[in-house]
C-alpha cells in the first residue's frame, strides 16, 4: 500500500477547517495534486482515497476524506504505477 | 468564543526567506482561547501508534508550515473510544493510541485547542514543547499510554 501512495500524511492532521492536510513536498507526483483531484493519501498506518480541495501557493495541501474504504474507492483514482 | 491568532518565525531552507533577516513567513493558526483540557478526565486520542518514524515525520511537516513542531491528537470529550473510531479519520487506522492530558502535559507538551472549526469539535492538535523525538520517546516510556484494536468495521481500511 505504502508504495502506491500519491502523497504522505498523516491522516490525524487537520487543520483550521477540519481538513485533512499535506505538503506537495510529500507528494510522489506533484503535478498530479489539484483541487478536485482524487488521490490515495496516507502513510504507514492508515491510507485513504481523498478529494484535493486546495493546493495553498507554499505548498499545503488540503484535503477531504472519502468515506469508506480504499478497495471501494480504488476505482475513483485508476490505475498508477508504483515506485 | 474568541480566536488567537499565532505567530512562530522560524528558518527553514525549503521555502523562500527574508533576504535580509532570514526568517521564513509560516502560516497562522487558530487557537481557541479559555478552552482547557482536563489532566484527568480526558485524554487524547490518536490513530495508529506514536512509532518514531512516523511522529518524526509528521511533526516536522508542521513545523514546515506552521513553523512549530507537533502533531494532531483527537481530545476525548462529550464523546466514546467508539464513536471517534467510527468516524474517518480515526475509522482509517487499525490502531489507536490513547493517551491522557496529563501524561502529555507532564513531558512538556502544550495542548492547543484549534480555533477555526466548530466550537463542539472533539479534535485538539498537540504541539511539542521541545524536539519531537525526545518528546516521542518520553510519551511512549511514561505511560499510561494505551494501544487499543480499532475492531469497528465503519469504512473499513484496506
Amino acid at each position: 500500500m505504502i508504495d502506491e501512495l500519491d502523497v504522505i500524511a498523516d491522516l490525524n492532521a487537520e487543520d483550521d477547517d477540519g481538513l485533512g492536510w499535506s505538503t506537495l513536498a510529500d507528494a510522489r507526483d506533484a503535478t498530479r495534486v489539484r483541487p478536485g483531484a482524487m488521490l490515495l493519501v496516507g502513510n504507514e498506518s492508515a491510507a485513504a482515497v481523498v478529494r484535493i480541495v486546495a493546493v495553498d501557493d507554499d505548498g499545503q495541501i488540503h484535503f477531504s476524506i472519502l468515506p469508506g474504504s480504499v478497495a471501494k474507492n480504488r476505482h475513483l483514482f485508476g490505475p498508477r504505477t508504483t515506485a | 468564543m474568541s480566536l488567537t491568532r499565532m505567530t512562530v518565525p522560524t528558518r527553514s531552507p525549503a521555502h523562500a526567506s527574508c533576504p535580509v533577516c532570514g526568517v521564513r513567513p509560516v502560516k497562522q493558526r487558530f487557537v481557541r482561547q479559555s478552552d482547557e483540557l482536563g489532566d484527568d478526565e480526558e485524554i487524547a486520542l490518536r490513530g495508529g501508534r506514536l512509532a518514531a518514524a512516523i511522529v518524526r515525520a509528521d511533526a516536522q511537516r508542521m513545523h514546515d508550515v506552521y513553523g512549530t513542531f507537533g502533531i494532531s491528537v483527537f481530545a476525548l470529550r462529550g464523546a466514546t473510544i467508539d464513536e471517534l473510531a467510527q468516524q474517518a479519520p480515526l475509522v482509517r487506522f487499525a490502531e489507536l493510541t490513547v493517551v491522557t492530558v496529563g501524561t502529555l502535559r507532564g513531558v512538556g507538551v502544550r495542548l492547543e485547542p484549534p480555533g477555526g472549526t466548530v466550537v463542539t469539535s472533539p479534535w485538539c492538535s498537540t504541539t511539542w514543547m521541545t524536539a519531537p523525538m525526545r518528546c516521542c520517546r518520553v510519551v511512549i516510556g511514561s505511560g499510561p499510554t494505551r494501544i487499543m484494536r480499532n475492531d469497528v468495521a465503519g469504512g473499513g481500511r484496506t
